[in-house]
């Protein structure tokens, strides 16, 4: 079906590969049927989950696994019967997070640790939670913050 | 806002279905035990908001794929002289 997105216009996305989040995002409640696309970030391992039905909602998503390689999440007994499984493991889910990128200083762009977004992979469902510990911060740098002086550098040479 | 005063092991009831009850008192901490069904959502406020803020934020994104695409190459590009990998 034909969607329209702010972002990369009118795009043709098979019918099979919406995600239908029951309880939206946080903040966004009302919202509940995306598509993941790796429309723009090809080499990279960031995706889009853009709303289907708001063209100008989207977000950059990256898996944690990405940017912290021990990240690692259980549930509790509720969050189990929400999603349908007590297991976290990859052939059932995907794990994305949210990313922010500040406009002015895009190198030190932050993933959520703390609210993950759970995908059923089979039912193409899925649920943002907010982990119950506080071991995974809200920011998480990214890259790491020794290649902020790279960047200063590398700015001070192109003034130069 | 509703005030009530309740002691350690007393229950707040809220409709039908959401309780609140205090745990423990533990000097100026206050555990408690929320009864909610699934379809009420419950969070603790600060975090609840500081996401909330930040998604609205993040959703303002425009696309840049020259951007990701070179943050990401640098930072491989980073991993591989930090572990003093070869070219």
């Amino acid at each position: 079906m034909k969607i329209k997105t702010t972002r990369f216009g009118e795009i043709d996305i098979p019918d099979d590969k919406t995600i239908n989040l029951p309880d939206g995002l946080l903040g966004f409640e009302e919202a509940h049927t995306f598509i993941l696309l790796e429309h723009d970030s090809e080499g990279t391992p960031f995706k889009w989950l853009q709303a289907v039905d708001a063209p100008d909602l989207a977000f950059i998503v990256i898996d944690p696994g990405m940017v912290l390689e021990s990240y690692q999440i259980e549930f509790d007994e509720e969050t189990a019967k929400m999603v349908g499984s007590k297991n976290v493991d990859s052939d059932t889910f995907a794990i994305m997070s949210i990313v922010n990128i500040p406009q002015d200083e895009p190198i030190k762009m932050t993933v959520n640790l703390r609210a993950p977004i759970l995908v059923h992979l089979e039912r193409r469902m899925g649920w943002q939670v907010i982990l119950p510990t506080e071991e995974y911060p809200i920011r998480h740098r990214i890259f790491s913050e020794s290649s902020d002086e790279q960047s200063t550098e590398s700015e001070e040479q192109k003034n130069s | 806002m509703l005030i009530l005063t309740r002691k350690a092991g007393q229950t707040i009831r809220i409709g039908d279905d959401v309780s609140i009850s205090v745990v423990e008192i533990r000097g100026n901490q206050v555990r408690l035990g929320i009864n909610a069904p699934r379809s009420v959502t419950v969070h603790r406020e600060e975090v609840y908001d500081v996401i909330k803020e930040q998604q609205q934020a993040a959703q303002a994104q425009p696309a840049d794929k020259a951007l990701l695409q070179d943050l990401w190459q640098s930072r491989a590009k980073a991993k591989t002289e930090d572990s003093g990998g070869e070219k």
